[in-house]
């Protein structure tokens, strides 16, 4: 580290003003959420600062229906839809992943071709109606079984094992089915994981797809009421009885704690995020 | 080896892939089907076979116009928009990639990096959302003036917000993750060529002009390619959820208008002709850019 040495003036003014501003940004980036994960808690919903601490906006967003509802569909479509995600991507991943198997470039390359084309949001919707998912989960489960991008990411990590496992296998009178589900999937939990946070980010954060394919307001995920409450400020919501036993809470805590329960699981789950993430960011970039 | 033989010796293989050939036949291949009806003046009720076909009508339309929209309305909002994210979103990145580069205390780098990422991974509808808690009618920038005795303000209603907004917010949530790989290829760069940079006495700005910054001008090029390729469709999910009525003439891009036409509307034909039509523009400024970055003597993306 050469450079670190011999240091002019103007090099450490720069780098002074370069810490100062790095901090300055990653701050404004995150003050919105701290602000609101504060006010959440907070008495007065930061009306005049943090003044006392408390969990009733909580408790509010808890007691109501349309509300406690949509966070255990939230949680239903997370855990289901990941759960399908992964038993299509994995069969499929370490299917496509023996080099050995006739027809695999032709697979191969129907997953790239789709990759590039959609056939777009009206043929998918008229799909998703004939066959008559139109306000099931389904609809929100189905059409995204596969992402391509994520199947690519864990056939190459299946390509990366090494071949000597499943040859002596095959000789024990192990099946393909059962060498994937004996043996490889137990040396394999690290990609499962990682495979896992992906789909279950983008489950827990899908937004358009339940709007798109959900009328039923019974069966909407918490994003779908976070827009309802707080950028189209419609009302209807709550419960008479909640609202009287909570009058006291502040509409905005309200707000706020309806942000911080869309997101909790994100940010709980996010130092794995960061990890991984990055990793397959850098996987998808090819050239980067 | 011939195919019957394969496939009783991969029988197992094979059975692996039936979910995976069943998905792509009935949500990726069946649906390619209904791009047909972009000729056709179709109903749910008499499918496919019994709908009248039309010819490029529908297409025809779309240059025509109808009562609620223009079509170089719908045209220079996508272009405008994607434009404003091309000159105001796309280097910041870039450039804030190249500071936390010059950061040597890795602490305080990782820090910053857990701060920048965060917004990646927050939904577009809680990202809106905090946007409404802080500058809604009723929100906490308004709280904050009334009390200072000022008048309110309403950039969310106020279409002369809605772009400088669109391009702040996708700073906010991408400008941090987008780093990455920048970062990736930084990593790369050998500190051997600094140290002789520094022997023949070359300032922290020669350095990143000359050595730094060719380290990523490839990665800048791919990446400019690929984003020509959704340039079209520029954030969708952010602009439906900020777009009111307030702000419609200005918030109707091709995606929220195919929305509004074949889902709310159910005009299926006309809006399935402008996803085509949508799609063969996308298509043609991959092309181009990748043309021109060849010409210009960089690789590509193909």
């Amino acid at each position: 580290m050469a450079m670190v040495k011999n240091r002019s003036a103007g090099s450490r003014i720069f780098d002074i003003f370069n810490y100062i501003l790095l901090g300055f940004i990653g701050l404004v980036m995150i003050f919105p959420l701290v602000f609101v994960i504060l006010g959440s808690l907070s008495v007065t919903g930061m009306v005049g600062g943090f003044t006392a601490f408390s969990w009733d906006a909580y408790k509010f967003v808890f007691a109501t229906k349309a509300l406690s509802r949509s966070t255990v569909n939230s949680i239903i479509i997370t855990v289901c839809g990941t759960a399908i995600n992964i038993f299509f991507t994995s069969f499929t991943a370490y299917a496509l992943s023996k080099k050995f198997l006739p027809g695999r470039g032709a697979l191969m390359g129907m997953v790239i071709f789709f990759m590039l084309f959609n056939p777009g949001m009206i043929p998918n919707f008229l799909t998703v109606n004939s066959l008559g998912l139109l306000d099931t989960w389904w609809a929100v489960w189905l059409p995204t079984a596969i992402s391509a991008y994520n199947m690519i990411i864990m056939k190459n990590f299946f390509q990366g094992l090494p071949d000597s496992i499943e040859e002596s296998a095959e000789i024990d009178g192990c099946n393909y089915l059962q060498v994937f589900l004996r043996i490889v999937l137990p040396i394999s939990k690290a990609s499962f994981a990682t495979i896992i946070l992906f789909y279950a980010v983008s489950h827990w954060n899908s937004y358009f797809t339940a709007m798109l394919y959900l009328n039923d307001d019974k069966k909407w995920p918490i994003q779908v009421w976070l827009r309802q409450i707080i950028v189209l400020s419609v009302g209807g919501w709550s419960d008479k009885d909640t609202l009287s036993e909570y009058a006291k809470v502040p509409q905005d805590s309200v707000k706020y704690a309806v942000i911080v329960v869309s997101t909790l699981p994100i940010i709980i789950v996010y130092p794995f995020l960061q990890k991984y993430f990055a990793k397959g960011a850098l996987l998808g970039s090819g050239k980067g | 080896m011939p195919l019957s033989r394969a496939l009783v010796r991969y029988r197992w293989l094979y059975i692996m892939l039936i979910p995976m050939l069943a998905y792509y036949l009935i949500f990726k291949v069946y649906p390619a089907a209904y791009l047909v009806i972009a000729f056709q003046d179709y109903w749910p009720t008499t499918g496919i076979t019994g709908s009248k076909w039309v010819g490029l009508a529908n297409f025809a339309k779309i240059f025509k116009g109808t009562a609620t929209f223009s079509f170089w309305q719908l045209f220079s909002n996508t272009l405008i928009l994607a434009v404003y994210n091309l000159i105001f979103y796309f280097p910041v990145p870039i450039i804030l990639a190249l500071l936390l580069n010059e950061v040597k205390r890795l602490g305080y780098k990782k820090a910053v990096q857990s701060m920048v990422y965060l917004p990646h991974f927050l939904s577009w509808s809680v990202l809106v959302g905090l946007v409404y808690v802080f500058l809604g009618s009723t929100g906490l920038v308004n709280k904050f003036l009334t009390q200072a005795g000022r008048p309110n303000i309403a950039p969310l209603m106020d279409p002369q917000w809605f772009r400088p907004l669109i391009v702040i917010e996708a700073i906010w949530k991408e400008a941090g993750w987008g780093t990455i790989i920048y970062l990736a290829a930084l990593s790369g760069v050998d500190e051997q060529l600094y140290e002789a940079a520094v022997v023949d006495g070359a300032n922290r700005w020669k350095q990143l002009w000359h050595i730094t910054f060719p380290a990523i001008r490839g990665t800048i090029i791919t990446l400019f390619i690929l984003r020509m390729g959704s340039f079209m469709d520029t954030g969708f999910e952010q602009i439906y959820l900020m777009s009111n009525s307030k702000n419609r003439t200005l918030s109707q891009v091709f995606d929220t208008y195919i929305y509004e036409e074949g889902i709310r509307k159910a005009h299926y034909s006309f809006s399935t002709a402008l996803g085509i039509f949508k799609s063969i523009i996308s298509l043609i400024l991959v092309i181009s850019t990748n043309k021109i970055a060849n010409l210009v003597g960089e690789e590509g993306v193909y």
